[in-house]
């Protein structure tokens, strides 16, 4: 399996050695500056991501490509994940990424199996997954397996807290989770290998590969995981409690991602982006059920294709897509295939009106084809969507997005999702500034191909879930000699109508999907990242996230009485903190997490109590000229916790990881 | 000293007596509890499928107390991953949970965890011999994935909480129904009544019955009575004469009907209810046919009658969230209903 990449890194240096042509460098330099120019101007002081500590070697310049979205998000909340964690640890699922790093709270069915996020105590199918611009959650089930994500190795991942329909269509209902690959044709050369090894069977192997000459950009990621997950465990569900060693949890996942730029003409660029990914897991049973040598196998290939130029006074992009998603399930008692084609494609148009004015329209198109054993045969569906996004500074200090969108899909329509939101600069003093924001958001979902097409039950009628959602805040930012911090505190309100529920069908022995439920729920969001730059050789870092939430929906108490009760499996108060210190070559990170009680089913029967999870990883850099070395040395689970995030899965106790990761990088 | 030791054995002698009066009139009117959980209804919550939250509740005989998760609440741990029945054999009783492949036992007058079966596989109905000796289906025999062998039916040892033997059947085996040292096993994937020997625990014979035979109960008449039926056919009702060289009547429904539920008979043994085609129905053992109209039209998850009362207790509710019990007048008339656990499948009178 590691041949493709080897072959990648061949080619790399078989480039390398090429002779540049200077004057091309120097335009698309001046290019490069440019765009940057442009869009510093256009940005957002406050979405701009908080420079991060650099690794040594410096890594690729800032991107363009993934500002997309933050542009027209004025008075929303995106924050970007420290993409630290995956230039050190390539491989990291989204799963593994988000429970270190965000307040949020995931719902994993054990390590390296299902895994789950929802934002804003709504569910998981109301997350939006958006790779370079297209949705890629499974169109059956209508949700992402975080598990099945490993983003490869230059991924920008951000997180869009709250509803944004107009942005980012379909399903963004809680929020979203932005995958951006950005596009740099700055010249550099880089190849990296990693190896680690672990408790319980985990091995991780990673080679990845970019190549840079000012036309052509290339980048390579190939990742595999393997875990056998055969750890000890208290099974408290059996009589007398025995302990027993973890049964059918093994996995292997390897993931193979390639990307191509390259520059047309100055103003003008051809993107190919592949990323594919197989993972075979058995599926870890709960405690007290029966291992049924359940395993699934899951195979999902994207690709695209992207042409961006400048055109009729504009920035022209046109994006087409193609994804093959296999998903086979088997156990003792069930055999389930389902496999599914989309095929999608985008055209936008963004233009500056005025200096301080800035439009895009674009329309999307979607095809799914789905062969399905549940379906009783083929099954295609086609979605259309129509957007508008304004951006407008009428003062320096104050920043109004204003975006609609409608979308149409066969059989039915989803209503008009707009969204208006602004900020609003109102203090600047010594180094601090301080923004006010307030956003307000239309949101509508989809119902799954399942919801439509499953046998028996699947309701080709069903109405699309629509949400609101209000939302105000704070933003401080500090900027003075060595420290700089951000900080964010937001309160929301939101509302999520036909709300989407299986249940059982009043005619027979079977369930049907209804629009049943309507949730609301509120709550307050504090994001606290801040950075200590001592001198060359000492820094520290350190972020806080909290998440406060309530989300309810009205359910029959014993009386048959309409009572609120806060959704399964929604803590209401989630802490994600870390901190790493840097001397010289070394560095030493934690990150810590408090998650409350949650509850396990929606009457609140049952719940899990809270729980407090702790990692550490100790490393050292050797450098040697171009060359760098790099050991590490994790701890998972210090505090050795029973915990489960799922009722009854059961999670690894305390382990330990060791990784080394060699790398080479040039730069001109 | 000696009159201080003569009121000291006054005093046992009084204490004594009186306690031996008190017991000896608990004894006399069996007003002494074995445990507060001795007498009542049970209902057997299935849970959500391949998580552990089946659970039992528990309804007094006044009908006014109700624990909504008694195993949970003596146990504090969860029952298993889909409790499929529960089967009284003396003070002792016994839950299928057949997604954990296990059998709890409890003490039935207090619920407490007393025991387990394991080395089971898909355990869904028992029935006990004895207080040593019980038989117990095994659902196995899914024609997926190219399996060749057979149903199961497992012999326990109560005494040591072991299986002994393990008969073959036919597929998917459901119901089973002992008589006259004979017991009679439902093969839900074919179309046979296995019967077995209980002295010598070997298959004597079968009896076709026609498609998918689910659940079997004794009439007053020692008639054994079978649902049976396909979920794309009609199915029937079969009466089995055990006298009369196992002779069966059918009592077909009408065409355009599927769905069997599940099969009960009151206390007098007289009066056959059922689940089909998503309500509830009565039929006379004397009937000459099957029921065409409903005694209540609604789907039930699990159905049950005490013998006593006759009244009718019916199972609905989500699959991952509370479901209720809803009581019924043997006439169809509702009398209350009350929020149990996820799924009620079952209910057992005690």
């Amino acid at each position: 399996m590691v041949a493709p990449t080897w072959a990648g890194v061949f080619v790399y240096l078989f480039l390398c050695s090429l002779p540049r042509l200077a004057t091309l460098r120097n335009m698309v330099r001046r290019l490069f500056l440019f765009a940057l120019a442009t869009v510093a101007t256009e940005l957002l002081a406050l979405r701009e991501s908080h420079a991060q500590l650099k690794d040594t070697v410096q890594l690729a310049p800032v991107t363009v490509s993934a500002q997309r979205y933050t542009r027209y998000a004025a008075g929303s909340r995106v924050q970007t994940v420290d993409s630290l964690l995956l230039q050190r640890r390539p491989g990291l699922t989204l799963a593994d990424m988000l429970q270190q790093r965000s307040p949020l709270y995931l719902r994993s069915y054990g390590n390296g199996m299902t895994a789950t996020v929802a934002f804003r105590g709504t569910s998981s199918s109301h997350t939006a997954v958006l790779w370079n611009g297209f949705n890629i959650a499974l169109p059956t089930l209508g949700m992402s397996d975080f598990a099945l994500l490993p983003p490869s190795i230059n991924t920008q991942v951000s997180l869009q807290h709250g509803p944004s329909g107009a942005l980012h269509g379909s399903g963004a209902v809680g929020g979203a989770v932005l995958l951006d690959n950005p596009v740099s044709f700055a010249p550099q050369q880089q190849i990296q290998v990693q190896q680690e090894l672990g408790s319980f069977g985990h091995q991780r192997t990673a080679a990845s590969g970019s190549f840079a000459n000012g036309r052509l950009a290339l980048t390579s990621t190939f990742t595999r995981t393997a875990d056998d997950n055969d750890f000890r465990f208290e099974n408290t569900t059996a009589f007398g409690s025995p302990w027993e060693t973890q049964q059918n949890a093994a996995f292997d996942q390897t993931s193979l991602a390639q990307e191509v730029h390259y520059k047309l003409a100055p103003a003008q660029r051809l993107t190919v982006r592949g990323w594919y990914v197989k993972t075979h897991r058995q599926i870890q049973p709960s405690m007290g059920s029966a291992n049924t040598h359940a395993q699934q196998d899951d195979e999902n290939l994207r690709l695209m294709g992207e042409w961006q130029g400048q055109l009729a006074g504009g920035t022209t992009t046109v994006r087409a897509a193609y994804f093959n998603d296999i998903l086979n399930y088997q156990d003792d008692g069930v055999l389930s295939l389902s496999k599914v084609n989309t095929s999608q494609s985008q055209v936008e148009h963004e233009r500056t009106l005025l200096p301080n004015l800035l439009l895009q329209l674009g329309g999307e198109g979607q095809l799914f084809k789905a062969d399905v054993g549940g379906y009783g045969g083929k099954v295609s569906e086609q979605r259309f969507s129509a957007y508008g996004w304004l951006r407008y500074d009428p003062l320096p200090m104050l920043q109004v997005s204003l975006n609609v969108r409608q979308a149409w899909v066969q059989g039915f329509n989803p209503p008009l999702t707009p969204t208006v939101g602004a900020n609003l600069q109102v203090l600047e003093q010594g180094g601090n500034t301080l923004a006010v924001k307030a956003n307000v958001s239309r949101s509508y979902r989809v119902p799954t191909l399942n919801d439509r097409f499953w046998r028996p039950g699947g309701n080709p009628s069903l109405k699309p879930e629509s949400g609101w959602g209000y939302e105000g805040g704070l933003v401080h930012q500090h900027k003075q000699g060595s420290l700089t911090g951000t900080t964010e505190l937001t309160g929301y309100a939101l509302q999520v109508k036909d709300w989407i529920q299986w249940q059982p069908s009043p005619t027979g022995g079977y369930s049907e999907p209804v629009n049943l439920q309507r949730v609301k729920g509120n709550g307050a969001e504090l994001d606290s990242r801040w950075q200590y730059r001592l001198d060359e050789h000492r820094s520290l870092s350190a972020g806080l996230a909290y998440a406060y939430t309530i989300s309810e929906q009205k359910l029959p108490d014993e009386r048959a009485q309409l009572q609120n009760r806060q959704l399964f499996y929604v803590p209401k108060h989630k802490v994600a903190t870390w901190a790493e210190v840097r001397y010289r070559t070394w560095w030493l990170s934690s990150d810590a997490t408090f998650t409350g009680r949650r509850f396990t089913d929606n009457d609140n029967n049952n719940w899990l109590p809270a729980y407090a999870l702790v990692n550490a990883s100790l490393g050292k850099t050797f450098a040697w000229r171009s060359f760098e070395a790099q050991l590490m040395a994790q701890v998972q689970n210090l505090s050795n916790t029973v915990y489960q995030t799922m009722a009854y899965r059961a999670m690894p106790p305390r382990n330990f990881r060791v990784s080394l990761a060699l790398r080479w990088a040039t730069q001109p | 000293m000696k009159v201080n030791t003569l009121k000291k054995y006054f005093l046992y002698l009084i204490l004594g007596t009186s306690s031996m009066l008190a017991s000896s009139c608990d004894s006399e009117n069996d007003l002494e509890p074995k445990g507060a959980y001795e007498h009542g209804v049970f209902i057997l919550n299935e849970g959500q499928f391949s998580t552990p939250t089946a659970e039992v509740s528990y309804l007094s005989p006044d009908a006014k107390t109700l624990v909504p998760d008694l195993f949970n609440k003596v146990n504090n741990r969860p029952l298993g991953d889909a409790a499929q029945s529960i089967t009284f054999v003396g003070d002792k009783a016994y839950i299928a949970v057949n997604a954990s492949e296990k059998i709890e036992v409890v003490n039935a007058n207090t619920f407490a965890s007393i025991g387990v079966i394991n080395g089971l596989k898909i355990p869904r109905y028992m029935a006990a011999l004895n207080s040593s000796k019980a038989y117990v289906t095994e659902y196995v025999g899914y024609a997926f994935s190219g399996y060749t062998g057979t149903g199961r039916v497992a012999v326990l040892d109560l005494n040591t909480n072991t299986v002994t033997k393990t008969i073959n059947v036919g597929l998917l085996p459901e119901g089973l129904l002992l008589s006259n040292n004979k017991l009679y096993v439902a093969n839900g994937s074919g179309n046979t009544i296995s019967v077995i020997n209980t002295s010598t625990d070997v298959v004597e014979s079968t009896i076709n019955v026609g498609e998918s035979p689910k659940h079997l109960v004794l009439d007053a008449n020692n008639k054994i009575w079978v649902l049976r039926g396909g979920y794309g056919t009609p199915g029937a009702l079969v009466k089995i004469d055990p006298a009369n060289n196992n002779a069966t009547t059918s009592y077909t429904f009408p065409l355009g009907t599927s769905g069997p539920g599940y099969l009960t008979i009151n206390g007098a043994k007289n009066t056959l209810y059922f689940t089909y085609n998503s309500a509830v129905y009565a039929m006379p053992v004397t009937a000459t046919s099957a029921p065409t109209t409903a005694l209540i039209h609604r789907t039930a998850y699990g159905l049950g009658i005490d013998p006593q009362t006759n009244i009718l207790y019916l199972g609905v509710g989500g699959y991952t969230s509370n479901g209720w019990a809803v009581r019924y007048q043997p006439t169809g008339a509702v009398i209350d209903s009350f929020q149990v656990r996820i799924l009620p499948n079952g209910f057992s009178f005690r």
